[in-house]
């Protein structure tokens, strides 16, 4: 708190009085020794009346009236020392003394009374000067100042009744300001005021204990007066005199302590008001000042009026005074912009032109891409204005916000760009292919060009390359193989670069680079502004390419945070790359390994049609463990058909070892059980259980007239026969090879007919999962119920697999189809006859499956077709003649029988012509025909001209 | 196998969640799983066994299908129990499952254990 001080000008002033006082009483003490010695006293008297009259013109009314009542006592006592006590004269001289005193009084009073109206009209008009930024604290000292300096021995404005202000300012002229201020402010001076100023005399017996501290302070007389401020009562003034000095205060003192307090009041307002707005206009200042965002305040025909100093930085300008001594095409132009479309950012592009323009009041942000000119940093802005209009909607100014996005924007791209390589490079084997689809999702975000290299020696054979503009594309191609070479280190070995990141690719780096004055003037004429080299390089190992970022046109300046981008896309398409190199390593060893499970082709078997089919387990198997092969040993042909439990690589070494031990055994003795044996042996010795399931047929040589075959089975499903499309399991179940070497196989002996099929197939069949079960025996007998021969089982199979599988499969399966091939022995020139086999077989095929165009195929179009039991069965006489009439007989067949099965069981060939023994077998309703056939063929250009039957009689068996 | 409902008159189950418990009859280690053995689930089968120590038996009453993989584990068992010196039994379970205990060979060389003897809930 501020004390305040009297100073020695007023010190002197208050002395004079006193002085006047003391000169008066030596003058009167002059005139009675004067009047004592003299005759002549009416001049001494006169100089007596002037002291009273000299104390009215220069001293208080008190003051004066003691210099006037000493003067009067003088006058009163003076027949006691004059020398005509009583005379006429002398009572003159009392009178003229007592009245002159008397009028001194009166002239002082009015003098004083004159004075203080002036004074008091000073000071108001001194209080209403004090306007101005002085705040509400400076203006109430200097108030109390003025009303010390004019009105009062002592000034208290209290405002603490203002919760808003709280501010107290105490003076007086004599006693101790401080106690007075101190005593304001610990609220123990003061009375209850309230709306009109009151007068307390603080030496009558009425003592308010919120007055002692003036009391104490030698007041004698206290005025105090409430302080309003827009009508609101904010604080109290409180004025107090000395009795010795201004007297007490009288109720005609009242309308002007309200007038003093009502000024008082003005003043205060207006200090408070122009202090607050501006507090409020300095933390607004400060609030901007400080803000990140940069706030540029546009006035139309104004330009900027203001700019932070964020707006500055991002100007890249030191401080706000420059930006508002540049224009703004200045700031623009050291910046590259452009807008998110990549056009090119206009002046009248932006939210405040749009709304300076009166285009758009409210205009959307706007987002914008710049580089930096000089520096070739890049920065991505987010802009928004808002207009600011007066009362009369006329557009006062534009504040624009701008928001630096650059650090949120690189982190959407660098996520965007790293989730589409993610899905880029998740192509499996082709993701090389991918790579120039990496290289534009690169370009033009990250880089104005970019190029993926993958190592060819020292050279790097670009396989993506894009940019910008794509008129360009070639020229970068260019530049690319010359950038990215690899160097022989000392050793020999190609070494491989770290991350490489140039902000600021150098002419002198361009001269060392270049190999000769021409690559370097190519390398110039490229434009390379700024570089980035990652290798592209899978978890573990060398690199296998290079990943290439360049900033040419746009004049961007890489960062380490475009450089660790790269690096992060280079690692992904690095391991992109290794896994797409093992997964075909892994296809082709497992391509390779399947191979050597299974016969490349079946072998011809004399006698018999064979058919096979594999399928492997869900792609992830890669190598199952299924087998089957067919190979010719001392005994007949032998088939195996084979299942090793587990899958993978292990399977697969065992399937190899179990296919070439029983191929072996079976080679060497021709008996398929004593293969089984030493398998089993081998198998059973192993720690590591290893078991094999295997069904193997011995097939009796072509020729032989006896149709036993010898099957084993090793825990493998027994072989499907099929005779005349009926469906029979065949053969034994054994133990299962591997499992236990205390284990005996045997072989058995079925039948196998020409014409019947043989099925083998391993449990993969079986266990096919389909929707909601398995595909089990029941299925499959189904699917090769009148199955006609090798190949169509086969296919009947697959199919019945096709439709029922569903997801993945766990197995693998193989199913092996053997057919007994109808007998024919050829006569005359078997290379001219072999076709006219080909054919009649080719028919009975046909006919089998009921495929008519496949038959018509074969005949001639003059054919002649006498079939003489189906022709009877339907009373026609004529035989079916031409193509027309081959499909008229496959309509009477279905028509007279209800099933008709022709087995050609034994075919003679001469050129010319085929002579086929057979048998039919036909059902209609509860009739059953089975009679020996004999069908006599013609052919011309290994085309069926004609044929006629002959009935044998029923059949025998 | 199924002294209950004939298997083809029960409603067609959905594919069968695998499960597997192990309870201790004081005889038997008894290892029962639920659903389907195969290469997808067979290795809690073997686990399992495994870590039995004394007599083993699997209960192949819930088991609603057993293929290649997992025959290898009952035979690998029974094989290992033979060397140690232990018993290992099955619970026979459905005829689907018994036909490839049958197919395979073994179905006559493993021994049973009678399901009164394997303790747990078995069938309704």
């Amino acid at each position: 708190m501020r004390a305040v001080a009297a100073t020695p000008d007023r010190r002197v002033a208050n002395a004079a009085p006193w002085l006047v006082f003391a000169a008066s009483l030596g003058l009167v003490v002059g005139l009675m020794v004067l009047d004592a010695s003299s005759s002549a006293a009416q001049p001494v008297t006169a100089t007596v009346v002037l002291g009273p009259f000299l104390a009215s013109m220069l001293c208080t009314v008190r003051q004066t009236a003691i210099v006037a009542a000493t003067a009067c006592a003088g006058a009163i006592l003076s027949p006691a020392w004059t020398s005509d006590p009583g005379s006429t004269l002398h009572v003159l001289r009392i009178t003229v003394v007592l009245v002159g005193s008397g009028l001194a009084v009166i002239a002082a009073r009015e003098r004083a009374r004159s004075s203080i109206v002036e004074r008091r009209l000073r000071l108001l008009a001194d209080i209403a000067d004090l306007t101005g930024n002085v705040g509400v604290q400076r203006a109430a000292e200097r108030v109390t100042d003025l009303v010390v300096d004019g009105v009062a021995d002592a000034c208290v404005l209290d405002l603490r009744r203002d919760t808003n202000t709280r501010r107290v300012a105490a003076r007086s002229a004599v006693g101790d300001a401080d106690a007075l201020l101190r005593a304001a402010h610990e609220r123990r001076l003061g009375i209850a005021v309230g709306d009109r100023p009151v007068i307390r005399q603080l030496d009558l017996p009425r003592r308010d204990q919120g007055l002692a501290p003036l009391r104490e302070a030698g007041m004698a007389s206290a005025v105090m007066a409430p302080v309003r401020v827009r009508e609101r009562i904010v604080g109290e003034l409180t004025l107090a005199n000395r009795r010795s000095s201004r007297g007490r205060f009288a109720t005609d003192d009242l309308p002007f302590v309200q007038a003093l307090a009502g000024r008082i009041g003005l003043v205060l307002e207006n200090a408070g008001l122009s202090a607050e707005l501006q507090e409020a206009e300095r933390r607004f200042g400060t609030a901007l000042d400080e803000m990140d965002a940069a706030v540029l305040i546009q006035r139309p025909g104004e330009g900027i009026v203001y700019a932070n100093q964020a707006a500055a930085e991002s100007m890249g300008l030191a401080n706000p005074a420059a930006v508002l001594a540049s224009t703004p095409e200045e700031i623009g132009r050291e910046w590259e912009s452009r807008l998110e479309d990549g056009s090119r950012l206009t002046p009248d592009a932006y939210p405040s032109a749009q709304i300076m323009s009166g285009r758009d009041q409210h205009p959307p942000a706007m987002v914008t891409r710049g580089v930096h000119r000089l520096t070739g940093v890049e920065r991505w802005v987010r802009v928004h204005a808002t207009p600011v209009f007066d009362d009369d909607g006329a557009l006062q100014m534009t504040v624009s916000v701008t928001e630096d996005i650059t650090a949120i924007k690189r982190a959407e791209f660098v996520q965007r760009i790293l989730a589409q390589a993610g899905e880029l490079l998740q192509g499996g084997a082709t993701v090389e292919g991918t790579l120039q689809e990496l290289a534009d999702l690169v370009v033009p975000d990250a880089a104005d060009w970019c190029a993926v290299g993958l190592w060819r020696g020292d050279a790097a054979e670009i396989a993506g390359i894009s940019h910008s503009d794509a008129a360009r594309r070639d020229a970068a191609r260019a530049t690319a193989r010359q950038l990215l070479r690899r160097t022989a280190g000392d050793d020999g070995v190609l070494t491989d670069d770290p991350p490489l990141l140039v902000a600021r690719v150098t002419d002198e780096m361009l001269e060392d680079y270049a190999d000769g004055p021409e690559e370097l003037e190519r390398l110039r004429a490229a434009g390379l502004r700024s570089l980035i080299q990652v290798p592209i390089c899978p978890p573990e190992g060398a690199a296998i390419g290079v990943l290439c970022l360049v900033n040419a046109e746009s004049h961007r300046a890489f960062t380490s945070a475009d450089r660790d981008l790269a690096a992060e896309l280079g690692r992904r398409a690095g391991l992109a790359l290794e896994n797409a190199r093992l997964y075909r390593e892994r296809t082709r060893i497992a391509e390779t390994l399947q191979a050597s499970l299974l016969p490349e082709q079946l072998p011809d078997v004399p006698g018999y049609d064979l058919a096979a089919a594999y399928r492997a387990a869900g792609t992830e198997n890669w190598v199952g463990g299924d087998f089957y092969d067919v190979f010719e040993t001392p005994a007949g042909w032998a088939a195996f058909v084979g299942d090793v439990a587990g899958q993978g690589a292990a399977a697969a070494a065992l399937t190899a070892r179990a296919r070439h031990t029983l191929r072996t055994v079976c080679v060497l003795t021709g008996d398929i059980a004593q293969a089984f044996g030493v398998l089993n042996a081998d198998l059973a010795e192993r720690d590591e259980i290893a078991m094999c399931s295997v069904c193997a047929v011995l097939l009796p040589s072509a020729g032989a007239r006896d149709a036993e075959l010898r099957v084993a089975c090793a825990g493998h499903p027994r072989p499907i026969r099929i005779r005349d499309g009926a469906t029979e399991e065949l053969g034994a179940w054994g133990t299962i090879v591997g499992a236990y070497a205390d284990t005996w196989f045997e072989a058995v002996s079925v039948a196998l007919e020409p014409g019947d099929v043989l099925v083998l197939y391993t449990d993969g069949v079986l266990d096919a999962r389909g929707e909601r079960d398995r595909f089990g025996e029941a299925r499959l007998h189904a699917a090769l119920r009148d199955a006609r021969g090798a190949t169509d089982a086969v296919a009947r199979v697959e199919r019945a697999l096709d439709e029922f599988s569903s997801g993945s499969q766990a197995d693998d399966t193989a199913v092996l189809a053997i057919g007994r091939q109808t007998r024919d022995i050829q006569y005359g020139d078997p290379g001219n006859a072999r076709r006219e086999l080909d054919a009649v077989r080719g028919i009975y095929a046909a006919f089998a499956a009921r495929d008519i165009d496949a038959a018509v195929a074969r005949m001639a179009p003059d054919v002649e077709l006498h079939l003489r039991g189906t022709q009877s069965r339907l009373g026609r006489g004529e035989p079916y003649r031409g193509h027309d009439g081959a499909r008229e007989y496959f309509g009477d067949v279905a028509r007279a029988w209800d099933e008709l099965v022709l087995h050609a069981d034994d075919m003679r060939a001469a050129p010319g012509s085929v002579v086929v023994f057979g048998h039919v077998e036909g059902r209609q309703g509860g009739e059953r025909v089975e009679r020996a056939v004999m069908w006599t063929w013609t052919l011309r250009d290994g085309l069926a001209t004609s044929v006629r039957t002959s009935d044998m009689g029923p059949r025998r068996t | 196998m199924d002294p209950g409902i004939p298997r083809s008159a029960r409603p067609a189950p959905p594919p069968p969640a695998f499960d597997l418990t192990v309870r201790d009859t004081g005889t038997w280690i008894v290892v029962a799983p639920t659903g389907d053995i195969d290469i997808a689930t067979v290795d809690r089968v073997r686990s399992a066994l495994r870590d039995a120590k004394g007599d083993a038996a699997l209960d192949l009453r819930e088991v609603t299908f057993l293929d290649t993989s997992g025959l290898r584990v009952i035979i690998q068992e029974d094989r290992r129990a033979r060397e140690e010196g232990r018993r290992f039994a099955l619970v026979a379970g459905s005829p689907e499952v018994l036909r490839v205990l049958e197919i395979a060979g073994v179905a006559d060389r493993l021994d049973r254990l009678d399901p009164a003897d394997a303790g747990g809930g078995g069938h309704a």
